[in-house]
């Protein structure tokens, strides 16, 4: 009997036991950020997220630009569904996309600056007294990363920014926070962006680091740098000099000299030996840069400040005029990146087309970046310099960029005048940016303020089966607009979905 | 078996009391017969023993005695009633008076016994002509009167009746059998062991009887077919009355010996079909919601063998099986001359890729390269088109078949041993079984120990203590066959390839890129690249193992008559380890080295000589803890019966594993490998260095090199408490509710969420109890009608309430190990939530000849946790909530009946029919294009769960392209299809599964055939559509304007964009609906006399073959099982609906069986 009771007074404990400790503990095996670890948070910036996943496919501003041309075949044979957003933008058909589709490029806009909120707001979660500096760095590169990518966006979804005028266009909600289910902003005025931009910047700017880990993040030196192109577009161009020579500074330094931020392409070789004997030899092989281990198309190659990701395009050529900017026997990059290959030929339900041999940008053979080279902040510092009146620190500049890109023994620019100047500063940037990058596109709009200079263009022409279509930069042609799903998502924004049919049927 | 029926005669059994008289007083009026009896025993050492079926327990007896003997006391007790006694020794057998004249009769005598040659104890004999009846005492003998030609009925619960006409001899023995109906009647919910009779839930209930003669190795295809609403999917998982989830888990909860088995690799198959005793599967509320939060998906129950009560058994089971070959034809693959035909059009479509592939030193088609090379003059033009011609006479899935694979084979061994004492019930069991594959060096092989003991030391305590032993171990080739027949532009085998010369000898080739082969002659000590898959199939192996031990047991203690209770809980420990190895000597390893030479420095190799190694380890450990207390106890004789439990429950699953980094220059003799070789520098360096190696890059085909240290946790704990009650009236009415509420640390942390209850209520009317039935009952013996509600759970072991990053790997964009944010925030996820609704109704027809169950239920889920799509300015698309709904419903017939019985022959033949039907009532998401629909199946609101949607076709035009049918009946083109144009082509899963099993027993031979039909479902195709040029139908393709007038298959288009479209055409819908002999099984014993001279009490022979033969709808051409929905698809350029899988062969075994 005495088993039996104690038998009993076993069961009705174990019974009534409480558990709440036993069930205290998160679930393991996932990595919940603990207090105190800042690094989990900071490595998220190592994440593909802040590159811009979508923003590398190409979208369709990329075909309005004067850097491409689209052959006939093309445009009639090449019946993909991707490829038709860009011929109807090639042409300003509109709408450019298909209205149904989900703005991949918008939401890798948004995925950026996500990645980079739950930065901020994990990081102040977890931070300690201890760890007060450490979580400062983070947050300060995190919050010029989100004004970054909410920049680059109004570049695109913005009209021409107008620094003296009033810019009320509602381009894009400037969110902050990391809390998904939170309400989502209003739109935010071109103006407002800007503003928005510049505070962020300026709030955490003596908290980056002098040295980052790596090309994807915002250190000092990159953050000079956006500080620069920044203000191209706000036409404060002695603050554009400024920030451009304080980043080429800094960067100097911690390089080891200034030469060592860029490629002296009379170094380069072929390493396939074939090239000069087989005509398509340049395709296949690679280029030795003969400068240091790291490949020529490695997002660290050392021309790269700043690595995010970009879009670039496989359907078309590059223009007549963009491959007359280059001097065919003197500019190195015409040799190494610009060549004759097969163009587009094939058949198609028995009939056989042929672009024959066409001279095309080989952008595999490089790394890209929409981010920053020193090329082009060496570019922007010269225009600063040219647009305030230093055209000798302007011509200087120019030259001394000329001297790894042309082949030794071309002679130094001569010039005089600061239009001169500026025109082939312009012309050099086109020569060193992506072709048919974003780049390019927001330059044509901030340019275009430059009404009646050389540099400028008020409208584009693109030709297509005989026809041409011209529309002006400064109007809806430049704008990408937002997509349905997200105005629908959105209604208290009041925007209208476009209901223009759309099609890939050319009737003209 | 017994251990069951002895629950249901009352054999009251009292220690010997030394000090107890001998005679006895006794005053009772009007007491049940139990209770008197009870009440004598109390004064004697005798023990009664009667038949339930025989003596009514409960007739109410009046008696006073003073000081009488127990002659005395039981003359007296049943003088006026119709029960007779018998006094053997220290035991009194109760039985029925005769009613006619006993004298010309005289005693007949003998031994009755089970399969076993175990005495039966307490069997009820029945002299049919006289009405007389006995009972057979401790030793299985009785005593009965009877004449010759007196026809005596033997009966016993959980036994076939067995007939016997009264000969000259005075001796009768009597060899009983088991009846498998009869053992349905108990359910065992893994908490608690009922009577069917006594419960209000939905329950299915599978004998070791039924699984005897199933003689394939799974323990999952041996269930198939012998319960209503659980079938087996094409996935091989099983599942009950539909899936009532999104993203949760999906499999039914499995329970052995009263304990889930929770962890990695601790399924079903660790249990060993031959030592299953009884399978009870939970089906609707009331029996799962005891299981609480993860019975949403119903409740596999598994009780194991214990000993019978003084019994000795030693049992040894063998299988060898044999499948026949597989058939690559049905792979619907196109001949070589229709392959090389499409090869040489697409090669003239665009002549510029192929040399691009080969300048970028890309393997290209041998063909192609051919035809590249003639015109780029890499090679005259005379010798490409020689060896042009000699490819068209190649066949390699001729050779394939014929040289490299083989029969599928297993064999299974199986001893078991039980033996029991009065205190003691031990029971042991060990299988091995090992399967070898189609190609040779792949083969799984497992072990299962089983051993459990109950030891009863005291009348009100048992303990029960068990184990189990799990070993399993797989050796596979990392090529499997479909590297041999999936063609593609860079395959290594292609069908023109020629693998074997006329002797049947292998000829060996180099299946890399043809630029390469120049490379390496350039450099000296580059290893051979040549290649043969018979010699390169065991150089490249995956072998994993899997190690895991369950100890468990309980001890039951008796507080009183109607109150008990118990403690147990169960523990489980695991090893797993996987290994993939590539020999120095592989193919891949051997073009590895080469590629990895640095370009400048042929010494210097940056992937170092010798085999690769990659591993994984794996750790489990998990247990359950569980308290109970149960309560049961009957009131005004039977009228009212009460019975409650009352529990609590803990339980923690942890699971540790380790990815070690890929370790190169392995070498297996001495276990040693290349230290110096970086792993990290590989990737970050010399991975990406171009120029650097060979070609440029780190060879692709080396696979993943991985950093390895990859070390994961799971700690997923669970806290319950539950209880449930039945009353029941007058055996008549039954109403029951069991309630359960579980914790865990996913959940919760919005408390709103954290306690949130599953219960159930339900109740059963046996309706032929009433006296209105009375004029019904020699037709119906039982009629009950059954009705349950009740909600259960379910979780998501994927989601949680926290902000959750995943660490990824290093990133040469960024320099840096990159993070990711694995899920966001969301502290109002919760339980998913099933409300079933189950009606059912049981009836026995004709003394229990006919026996129909039919059941209706509705399955409501809600809160499902489904990705809904969201604004992506949101920085996600989608996000993890509680808002998905479906709804299952469906209608469960099991019709069993005994066509003839009689003991000669006996012919039971049982129906079952599942219908299943679901319905998605709540799924956001938005779908604009048709690939949104398309991709695998589909949840659509308003549709069955498991959809295939796609788009209509309309024509081919005169360029040989598709047009398809929009929404408003227009021809358009692919790129002009939205969401809003694809429409509904039927179920992927079957609506209705169907059982149809009969068997015979003929003497001492048995056998069965077991028709599975599986109905109202659809599948795709194999197609050619444009691309895809390995299919059978490429040469029946567009070629010419005019072609669109006779054929549905486009014009061959490399750019494959096609294949996202036209795969999922209305024109390539079949009806999946099949009817197939799964199998048929015979067996024989062999005479008992026989066996008795080899000094054993049983000796079978089996033979079984399953998948013989199969009916498809009209028109299909293919096994609609093989090519049924299968998730391994995919909708790229060259997936080939009906593909994947090869055609189920049939299957042949042989087996014996053997009892000492």
């Amino acid at each position: 009997m005495k088993t039996k009771i104690l038998t009993l007074i076993i069961l009705s404990v174990f019974l009534s036991t409480s558990c709440s400790k036993f069930l205290d503990v998160k679930p393991a095996g996932k990595l919940i950020v603990q207090k105190g670890d800042i690094v989990s948070y900071d490595n998220l910036m190592n994440g593909s997220g802040v590159l811009g996943s979508g923003f590398k496919n190409p979208g369709s501003y990329i075909m309005l630009t004067d850097e491409i041309e689209v052959s006939d075949n093309h445009n009639t044979y090449n019946t993909n569904d991707s490829y038709i957003a860009g011929h109807n933008a090639y042409i300003f058909k509109t709408p450019y996309s298909n209205p149904i589709n989900k703005d991949n490029i918008w939401g890798a806009f948004y995925t950026v600056t996500q990645t980079y909120n739950c930065c901020i707001d994990g990081v102040n979660e977890v931070k300690t007294p201890e760890t007060t500096e450490e979580a400062n760095a983070t947050i300060a590169q995190a919050t010029i990363g989100r004004a970054w990518s909410y920049f680059t966006a109004s570049l695109l979804y913005g009209p021409v920014y107008k620094p003296n005028g009033t810019n009320s266009a509602k381009v894009l909600p400037y969110r902050k926070t990391s809390q998904v289910l939170a309400p989502m902003e209003d739109l935010s005025t071109l103006d407002e962006v800007y503003a928005n931009v510049s505070k962020d910047i300026h709030s955490v700017l003596k908290n980056v680091p002098e040295v980052v880990t790596g090309v994807a993040r915002f250190g000092k030196v990159q953050s000079y740098s956006f500080l620069a192109y920044y203000h191209l577009f706000t036409a404060k161009y002695d603050s554009v000099a400024y920030y451009a020579n304080k980043a080429l500074t800094m960067a100097a330094e911690q390089n080891g000299g200034m030469d060592n931020l860029f490629y002296d392409m009379n170094k380069f070789s072929w390493a396939d030996s074939k090239v000069a004997t087989e005509p398509d030899a340049r395709y296949r092989s690679s280029i030795n840069t003969a400068q240091g281990t790291i490949a020529l198309s490695d997002a660290n190659m050392r021309e790269i400040c700043l690595f995010k990701y970009i879009g670039i395009t496989g359907l078309c050529y590059p223009s007549q005029e963009l491959l007359g900017l280059f001097n065919a026997t003197t500019d190195l990059r015409r040799e190494y990146f610009f060549f004759e290959y097969d163009g587009y030929k094939g058949t198609l339900g028995g009939v056989a087309y042929n672009d024959g041999r066409r001279i095309q940008n080989f952008q595999s053979k490089v790394a890209y970046t929409s981010g920053f080279t020193y090329p082009e902040i060496l570019l922007m510092r010269a225009e600063g310099y040219a647009r305030t009146g230093k055209t000798a620190e302007a011509l200087a500049d120019l030259n001394y960029l000329r001297k790894f890109r042309h082949k030794t023994g071309t002679p130094d620019l001569n010039i005089s005048g600061a239009d001169n100047i500026m025109l082939e500063i312009a012309n050099e940037r086109r020569r060193e940016i992506p072709v048919c990058s974003h780049k390019r596109f927001a330059d044509l709009k901030r340019y275009t303020k430059d009404a009646g200079k050389p540099w400028s263009k008020s409208g584009i022409t693109h030709y297509l089966r005989g026809k041409s279509f011209t529309k002006n930069v400064d109007s809806e042609y430049f704008v990408i607009p937002i997509a349905n799903d997200v105005i629908r998502y959105n209604p208290q924004w009041g925007l209208e979905e476009n209901t223009t049919p759309w099609s890939k049927d050319f009737n003209f | 078996m017994k251990k069951l029926s002895i629950f249901l005669i009352l054999c009251l059994l009292v220690s010997f009391n030394t000090l107890s008289a001998q005679t006895i007083s006794l005053n009772m009026n009007r007491q049940p017969l139990k209770v008197v009896l009870k009440e004598i025993q109390k004064h004697t050492d005798y023990k009664f023993i009667y038949n339930t079926t025989i003596v009514d327990a409960n007739q109410l007896i009046s008696i006073n005695v003073q000081n009488g003997s127990l002659k005395e006391v039981l003359n007296k007790m049943f003088k006026d009633s119709d029960i007779t006694y018998q006094i053997s020794e220290k035991l009194v057998m109760l039985s029925k008076k005769s009613k006619t004249n006993e004298i010309e009769r005289q005693k007949r005598s003998g031994k009755i016994t089970d399969e076993t040659g175990g005495p039966l104890i307490g069997v009820a004999v029945r002299n049919q002509n006289s009405n007389v009846i006995s009972v057979s005492d401790l030793d299985g003998n009785y005593t009965i009167e009877a004449k010759e030609g007196d026809k005596l009925a033997f009966s016993f619960i959980g036994m076939e009746t067995f007939y016997a006409t009264v000969g000259k001899s005075v001796v009768v023995n009597v060899p009983m059998r088991t009846d498998d109906i009869l053992l349905k009647d108990v359910v065992i919910t893994g908490y608690q062991t009922l009577s069917k009779e006594r419960t209000t839930g939905s329950y299915s209930i599978v004998t070791s009887q039924q699984l005897e003669n199933k003689l394939q190795p799974s323990l999952k295809s041996i269930i198939e077919g012998q319960t209503a609403g659980v079938v087996l999917t094409k996935e091989g998982n099983l599942e009950i009355r539909g899936v009532s989830t999104v993203n949760g888990v999906n499999t039914p909860l499995i329970v052995v010996d009263g304990y889930p088995l929770i962890g990695n690799n601790v399924g079903i198959e660790s249990v060993n079909p031959d030592n299953i005793e009884n399978i009870t599967v939970l089906k609707d509320a009331v029996a799962a919601s005891i299981y609480g939060a993860r019975a949403s998906n119903g409740v596999i129950v598994i009780t194991t063998k214990s000993a019978k009560k003084g019994t000795f058994n030693l049992t040894y089971k063998g299988i060898y099986q044999i499948t026949m070959k597989p058939d690559l034809s049905k792979l619907n693959l196109a001949t070589t001359e229709d392959y090389m035909d499409a090869e040489l059009d697409i090669y003239n479509q665009n002549p510029n890729s192929s040399y691009s592939s080969y300048n970028s030193y890309s393997r290209i088609a041998d063909y192609t390269y051919l035809l590249m090379a003639k015109s780029k003059g890499l090679i005259s033009a005379s010798e490409a088109d020689a060896q042009i011609a000699q490819l068209r006479q190649n066949n390699s899935l001729d050779e394939v078949e014929k040289y490299l694979i083989k029969p599928k084979q297993s064999q299974q061994h199986s001893f078991s041993l039980s033996s029991s004492t009065e205190t003691n019930q031990l029971n042991t069991a060990l299988r091995y079984n090992k399967e070898y594959g189609n190609l040779q060096n792949n083969d799984n092989s497992r072990f299962i120990f089983d051993i459990s003991n109950t030891w009863k030391p005291k009348r009100w305590i048992s303990v029960r203590a068990f184990a189990n032993v799990n070993y399993s171990e797989t050796n596979a080739t990392v090529e499997q066959y479909s590297s041999f027949t999936s063609f593609g532009s860079s395959s290594r085998v292609l069908p023109y390839t020629n693998m074997y010369d006329n002797s049947g000898n292998p000829v060996v080739w180099s299946p890399v890129g043809q630029r390469r082969m120049s490379t390496y002659e350039t450099f000296a000590g580059m290893k051979d690249v040549t290649y043969h898959p018979e010699t390169d199939l065991d150089k490249a192996m995956t072998t994993s193992n899997n190690l895991q031990a369950r100890l468990g047991g309980d001890i039951n203690v008796s507080f009183s008559d109607f109150l008990t209770g118990s403690i147990g809980g169960s523990w489980v420990k695991g090893t797993s380890k996987s290994q993939t190895i590539y020999d120095a000597e592989s193919f891949v390893m051997r073009t590895a080295y080469n590629d990895g030479t640095d370009a400048k420095n042929f010494t210097t190799h940056y992937i170092p000589a010798g085999g690769k190694i990659d591993q994984s380890d794996g750790e489990i450990m998990s247990w359950v803890l569980r308290g109970q207390l149960n309560y049961k106890q009957n009131f005004k004789g039977d009228k009212h019966r009460v019975s409650a439990i009352l529990g609590t429950e803990i339980s923690k699953d942890t699971y540790e594993y380790t990815y070690l980094p890929t370790r190169l220059g392995y070498d297996p003799i001495s276990a040693t490998y290349n230290n110096s070789f970086s792993v990290y520098n590989y990737n970050k360096n010399t991975n990406n260095m171009t120029g650097s190696m060979l070609f440029g890059k780190a060879p692709a085909n080396i696979g993943t090199i991985s950093y390895g240290n990859n070390y994961g946790v799971r700690d997923n704990r669970f806290s319950s408490w539950y209880g449930n009650a039945s009353y029941e009236y007058n055996n008549k009415y039954i109403i029951t509710g069991s309630v359960r509420l579980d914790l865990t640390n996913f959940f919760g942390t919005d408390p709103k969420y954290r306690y949130k209850p599953t219960w159930s209520v339900g109740t059963t009317y046996k309706m032929a109890e009433e006296e209105y039935f009375s004029g019904l009952k020699n037709i119906f013996n039982r009629f009950n009608i059954r009705a349950s509600y009740g909600v259960n759970g379910n979780i998501s072991l994927n989601y949680t309430p926290y902000l959750v990053l995943a660490v990824g790997s290093y990133s040469t964009e960024t320099s840096g190990i990159a993070y990711t944010v694995n899920s966001y925030p969301n502290d109002q996820l919760r339980w998913e939530k099933t409300n079933i609704l189950d009606v059912g109704v049981d009836f026995a027809m004709f003394n229990n000849r006919l026996n129909v169950a039919l059941d209706y239920y509705n399955k409501k889920s809600v809160d499902l946790i489904v990705s809904e799509q969201i604004d992506y300015s949101r920085g996600t698309s989608t996000l993890p909530q509680n808002v998905g709904g479906v709804t299952n419903q469906g209608l469960e017939v099991t019709v069993s009946g005994d066509v003839i019985n009689n003991s000669k022959f006996k012919w039971n033949s049982q129906l079952i029919a599942s219908y299943n039907n679901s319905n998605v009532d709540y799924y956001k998401v938005t779908r604009n294009y048709s690939s949104s629909y398309t991709y695998l199946t589909q949840m659509v609101e308003g549709y069955p769960m498991d959809g295939f949607w796609g788009v209509r076709f309309g024509k081919l035009d005169d360029k040989g392209n598709v047009l398809y049918l929009n929404s408003k009946d227009e021809l358009v083109t692919n790129d002009k299809l939205t969401g809003a144009d694809c429409i509904y082509q039927g179920h992927a899963k079957p609506v209705c599964e169907i059982s149809w099993t009969n068997s015979f027993r003929y003497k001492n031979f048995e056998g069965s055939f077991m028709f599975v039909g599986k109905f109202g479902h659809t599948f795709r195709k194999d197609a050619f559509v444009g691309s895809n040029y390995n299919n059978r139908h490429v040469s029946e393709r567009w070629r010419q304007a005019g072609d669109e007038a006779t054929t549905i298959y486009p014009v061959l288009n490399t750019n494959g964009w096609e294949s996202f479209y036209y795969p999922f055409a209305d024109v390539f819908i079949g009806n999946a609906s099949f009817v197939k002999l799964r199998d048929l099984s015979l067996g024989y014993n062999l005479p008992s006399s026989v066996v008795k001279s080899m000094g054993l009490t049983n000796l079978k022979v089996y033979f079984q073959t399953r998948n013989l033969f199969y009916i498809a709808a009209k028109g299909i051409d293919i096994d609609p099982e093989t090519a049924e929905y299968d998730k391994s698809g995919g909708s790229g350029g060259m997936i080939n609906q009906g593909y994947t899988s090869l055609q189920l062969r049939p299957e042949f075994y042989f087996g014996v069986q053997i009892s000492l």
